[in-house]
């Protein structure tokens, strides 16, 4: 079942000029219409055997593309082909082609035990039977479940719940795997062992589609990164290729106390700066401010603080988080 | 990756595993009351009670006789299993979010729904047949031991038609926020308008018209008969309607679920609550 292929030369996964809107209502008495442009124009091939990483922050739209790709979403217009199949005329044929793997702890029948929530999707791929028991136990070896099988999944840990979840998607041993978040609320040490899992998928062949928006991720796994914000690709490339995007910047850190709303509008507004981040750690402010290169930016920023407990200002070399932070605030 | 080869099975041994063994674990893993001591006051006691508070009612008042209510009282609990099990069954995809995996999947959808219905109907004949069983047993209710098999085809009937309108409820369930209000209100409509408490030429005729086309109505109507000690002969029209109602539920459940799955597509509402 994993030796479908694409056409000699054509992509594994092709994906042109896709949009997808949601429309909704909301009032009571009143309905008011609402039309959500989740994709805006997303094009991009991932070739066979490739790992390539979707990133971007949530609602960017990375999942409403992979539920396009795989055939639970038809896309408002654009062309979506997985192994050379058109995803709206041929769904059944691109479904026995994929594995769909989702992030989260629902998805999965608490009720039964492991081995039969498998069972149940072996025969829902269509397993022949004799072999269903060895490729069972054989997945489950595989995401380290092996000796859980019989256990209910209400008991199971969400890290278990989600290795369950790999195991379902990789039961079929399909060529194309769609990974959505993988490791969102799994704990470190079961984050690692699933990257682990789909880094040796990568190696084996399989061609992948991961969403993340977890920067070390898609820089440790993927082959290459498309970073999408808005429902929209800013940018494409091989990790490496993002980071120098950014490398010509300066990066300044502020560690500072109660930092009012307003200065920080005022950092925005300043002509050199191109991003500012805040994040809260305990009763501090972490401010990450990128500057184009060479700005002097270090006596201005602290002249804009003034009247603000600064425990530290330091400047540092870009890193890819920065690059993707300045892909997804630009504009 | 896969030193197990994963071969396919054949079409039609897969569509028939996905009907039988497909259906037996979703109904464990959908159907809230399934262990014994959520089975047996739900599915059992419950009904039970409906059968005794009519009965009794009934010979209080002097309405109807016993036979009346019991044939009556006792096919319609299969609805239990009917309406809610069967609406467990389709819609709970939807509430546990197990929807979306499952419509990723290249499975026969016929297989995949039809085989739901049957531990719902088997179920139902479980609910129905303790029904008659302590009716027989504390109620005096005395059937010609040759109006047995015919009743029991007429059950089996009432019960498949029922589990064919409790399709429907559940794939519509697919789609509606809150389904279990809906399938509260058939189960009780079922009560006034399937004949089951009150005779069916007493109701206005509005309301007799939208009972010719639910299911137990004729299921029950036949049900009397033979419990009266008529012939199958005078039954048969009835179980043949019965038949063809349910039918024509499954077939509106079926396409139903085919809409909302296209619907779902569209919309991107499968994994919406």
């Amino acid at each position: 079942m994993s030796t479908a292929r694409p056409l000699s030369g054509e992509p594994a996964i092709d994906v042109a000029d896709l949009r997808r809107t949601y429309r909704t209502t909301t009032g009571t008495l009143r309905r008011h219409r609402l039309e959500i442009e989740a994709v805006r124009g997303v094009t991009l091939r991932v070739e066979p055997g490739e790992l390539f990483g979707l990133l971007g922050p949530n609602g960017a739209g990375k999942t409403t593309i992979i539920r396009v790709l795989c055939t639970l979403l038809l896309p408002t217009s654009g062309q979506v082909r997985v192994l050379g199949m058109d995803v709206v005329e041929r769904p059944r044929d691109v479904r026995r082609q994929i594995g769909y793997v989702f992030g989260g702890d629902r998805g999965l029948y608490d009720r039964l035990s492991a081995l039969d929530n498998l069972r149940y999707f072996a025969d829902l791929y269509a397993l022949e039977p004799r072999m269903q028991r060895k490729r069972i136990n054989e997945v489950l070896d595989l995401v380290g479940l092996q000796g859980r099988g019989t256990e209910r999944v209400e008991g199971f840990s969400r890290g278990m719940r989600q290795r369950l979840h790999l195991a379902r998607g990789l039961l079929h041993d399909p060529p194309v795997l769609f990974f959505d978040e993988p490791t969102i609320g799994v704990d470190p040490v079961g984050a690692r062992e699933v990257r682990q899992v789909v880094a040796d998928l990568a190696r084996a062949g399989k061609t992948i589609l991961l969403t993340t928006h977890y920067m070390f991720e898609a820089d440790s796994l993927c082959d290459r990164i498309a970073v999408i914000a808005q429902g929209q690709i800013v940018a494409e490339g091989t990790p490496q290729q993002l980071k120098a995007g950014v490398t010509a910047r300066t990066v300044v850190e502020i560690e500072a106390y109660g930092v009012p709303e307003q200065t920080v509008a005022r950092i925005r507004e300043l002509p050199e700066v191109e991003a500012v981040t805040i994040e809260v750690r305990d009763q501090a402010q972490l401010l990450t401010v990128q500057a184009s290169e060479g700005s002097q930016l270090t006596g201005r920023l602290l002249q804009l603080l003034e009247g603000v407990r600064v425990e530290r200002i330091a400047a540092r070399e870009p890193t890819l988080e920065d690059a993707y932070v300045a892909l997804v605030t630009a504009g | 990756m896969s030193a197990v080869t994963v071969q396919r099975a054949n079409r039609t041994g897969n569509f028939w595993r996905i009907f039988f063994v497909g259906g037996l674990i979703s109904y464990r893993a959908l159907f809230y009351w399934i262990t014994p001591w959520q089975y047996i006051p739900t599915m059992l006691a419950a009904p039970l009670f409906q059968i005794l508070f009519f009965v009794y009612l009934g010979r209080a008042t002097g309405v109807g006789s016993t036979t009346f209510f019991v044939v009556g009282n006792s096919i319609q609990i299969c609805s239990m299993s009917g309406i809610y099990g069967m609406t467990m069954a389709l819609a709970n995809e939807r509430q546990f979010q197990t929807l979306s995996p499952i419509l990723a999947t290249p499975a026969n959808r016929i297989a995949l729904f039809l085989g739901r219905g049957l531990p719902v109907l088997v179920s139902g004949l479980q609910t129905t047949a303790f029904g008659f069983l302590v009716s027989a047993l504390i109620l005096n209710f005395r059937p010609s031991p040759k109006a047995l098999p015919e009743l029991a085809l007429t059950v089996l009937v009432s019960t498949a038609s029922c589990t064919g309108f409790g399709m429907a409820l559940g794939s519509l369930g697919l789609r509606a926020r809150d389904i279990w209000l809906t399938a509260n209100i058939a189960y009780f409509a079922m009560l006034l308008l399937c004949g089951v408490e009150v005779p069916l030429h007493q109701l206005p005729g509005v309301l007799q018209v939208v009972a010719h086309v639910l299911p137990l109505t004729h299921g029950i109507a036949a049900g009397r008969l033979l419990a009266s000690g008529h012939h199958l002969g005078a039954a048969w029209p009835y179980i043949w309607e019965e038949l063809g109602i349910g039918v024509a539920w499954a077939v509106i459940a079926f396409l139903l679920f085919r809409y909302f799955e296209r619907e779902g597509r569209r919309t991107g509402s499968f994994d919406r609550l």
